[in-house]
């Protein structure tokens, strides 16, 4: 209570002064209605002042809760991400790196099925980012075909009916070799031969384009197994694959630029290294003796 | 006790020529000097905080009474007299505020001058800024500040020459 006193007398004048002031302001406040607009409006831009400081500085305090919320809505939306993704891969059923990959969708201009040698014209050329090289998927996602030539405006792709055009598949079972060819005739059969007599072939195994394949991306659906027969030596199965790309109906197609494709090419057309460059230059050795 | 009755008769000119010249001046808008301020001012040097205090609550609001302004002289003038004492320590280099019942001159206070002008535009700011509540319209708000301002000092100035000579003869 002393202390209570000893305070007040300290602060009497001040206080007398402060007290004094806010009496005035209030009762000029009152004298006319600009003054009182006035100084209500000045009121409440210092009262929201005042708030919007002790916002912030709260805000400041609740940032670790705020931290927790938005890692949350990070992994929520991951977690979205990744399934639109898996939706993605999914429906093109290639289990591929979508990052590695980049895509141009595009139209069938022209499609032979008939040839021997067919082709498949698209509404995409150079000018829309396409290069020879590119892997060409129907809609949903099984391969149609390989560009090969490209102008302005348009581009040419060697169709998968195509008897020059030998693909390296594996079967996606038990991920046994062998080569996709067209034999020619039959629009929806392919060839798959060459695969190891060991391998475990069944009706309606799925036929997939193998990891460095130089025509489609990794994993790239082919076909079906719809029948297989050992050849005449008995060494390796020769498969009649059942195409998935319904070829006589192309109409939306997706051009896929596999960006590792060039380096498989680049080393596949190195020439080869001797058959002897791994032996000893004996010659040399026997100079070097003598 | 001369003193004093001559610095009450000081006080009384001053509120006279306020109330009946000053406050009715229609020269300009422009001009509106607050000459009564002086009264603060030329206050005797040892007055305590809470007379000060009191003196400029009472002359607020006698000035309000007599211009028909609710509470906006005290809101100008009560500051003035609070803040008297820094004002004369810190700008007029006086720190002997408490030595004697002297009032204010320019024999006593180093650097009177300043003292004066500060407290004058302080108290004009003070009535001014509360009386526009706004920055709208700022020319007209601030030429009626300084015409003011510059009237209320050259009037100040005078009482001052004329009164100081009779209120510090010893």
């Amino acid at each position: 209570m002393h202390k209570l006193i000893y305070f007040l007398k300290k602060v009497y004048v001040p206080l007398i002064f402060i007290v004094a002031e806010i009496a005035a302001i209030f009762v000029y406040a009152g004298s006319t209605p600009y003054s009182q607009a006035k100084l209500v409006g000045l009121s409440h831009y210092a009262f929201g002042w005042v708030e919007s400081l002790f916002t912030e500085v709260n805000g400041y305090f609740s940032l670790r809760k705020d931290n927790i919320v938005l890692t949350e809505r990070i992994a929520e939306l991951e977690n979205t991400i990744n399934a639109y993704k898996s939706q993605v891969e999914d429906s093109f059923e290639i289990g591929i790196d979508l990052q590695s990959h980049q895509y141009i969708a595009c139209r069938v201009v022209s499609n032979s099925i008939n040839k021997s040698r067919n082709y498949i014209v698209v509404n995409k050329g150079l000018s829309d980012g396409v290069r020879i090289g590119m892997s060409l998927l129907s809609a949903e996602g099984y391969a149609v075909g390989c560009i090969t030539n490209c102008s302005q405006n348009y581009s040419i792709a060697t169709s998968v009916l195509n008897t020059a055009l030998r693909v390296s598949a594996r079967l996606s079972s038990d991920r046994s070799m062998g080569l996709v060819s067209w034999a020619g005739g039959d629009s929806r059969r392919l060839v798959f031969s060459d695969v190891s007599k060991y391998a475990n072939i069944k009706e309606g195994d799925i036929v997939e384009a193998i990891d460095f394949s130089e025509y489609f991306p990794s994993g790239t659906i082919i076909g079906t197994i719809e029948s297989a027969t050992l050849n005449e030596e008995q060494t390796m199965y020769n498969c009649t694959l059942r195409l998935s790309a319904d070829m006589s109906r192309l109409s939306n197609v997706i051009l896929v630029d596999g960006r590792d494709i060039d380096q498989v090419r680049l080393l596949k057309s190195e020439p080869e290294l001797p058959a002897n460059h791994l032996q000893e230059p004996i010659v040399e050795q026997e100079q070097s003796e003598e | 006790m001369k003193k004093e009755s001559q610095y009450i008769l000081f006080v009384v000119v001053v509120l006279l020529s306020q109330i009946l010249l000053f406050n009715n001046l229609t020269i300009s808008v422009f001009l509106a000097p607050l000459a009564y301020i002086v009264c603060i001012i030329m206050m005797p040097l040892g007055t305590s905080p809470l007379k000060m205090l009191i003196a400029g609550l009472l002359l607020g609001i006698a000035m309000d009474i007599t211009m028909g302004i609710g509470g906006l002289n005290v809101i100008a003038t009560l500051p003035i007299a609070y803040f008297r004492r820094p004002i004369l320590h810190f700008v007029a280099s006086f720190s002997d505020v408490d030595s004697d019942g002297e009032v204010p001159t320019v024999r006593r206070i180093p650097r009177f001058y300043y003292y004066v002008v500060v407290m004058v535009v302080l108290h004009s700011l003070i009535f001014f800024g509360f009386e526009h509540l706004t920055t709208a319209n700022f020319g007209f708000l601030a030429l009626r500040f300084l015409c003011s301002t510059a009237s209320t000092l050259a009037i100040v100035y005078f009482f001052i020459a004329i009164f100081t000579p009779k209120l510090s003869a010893r």
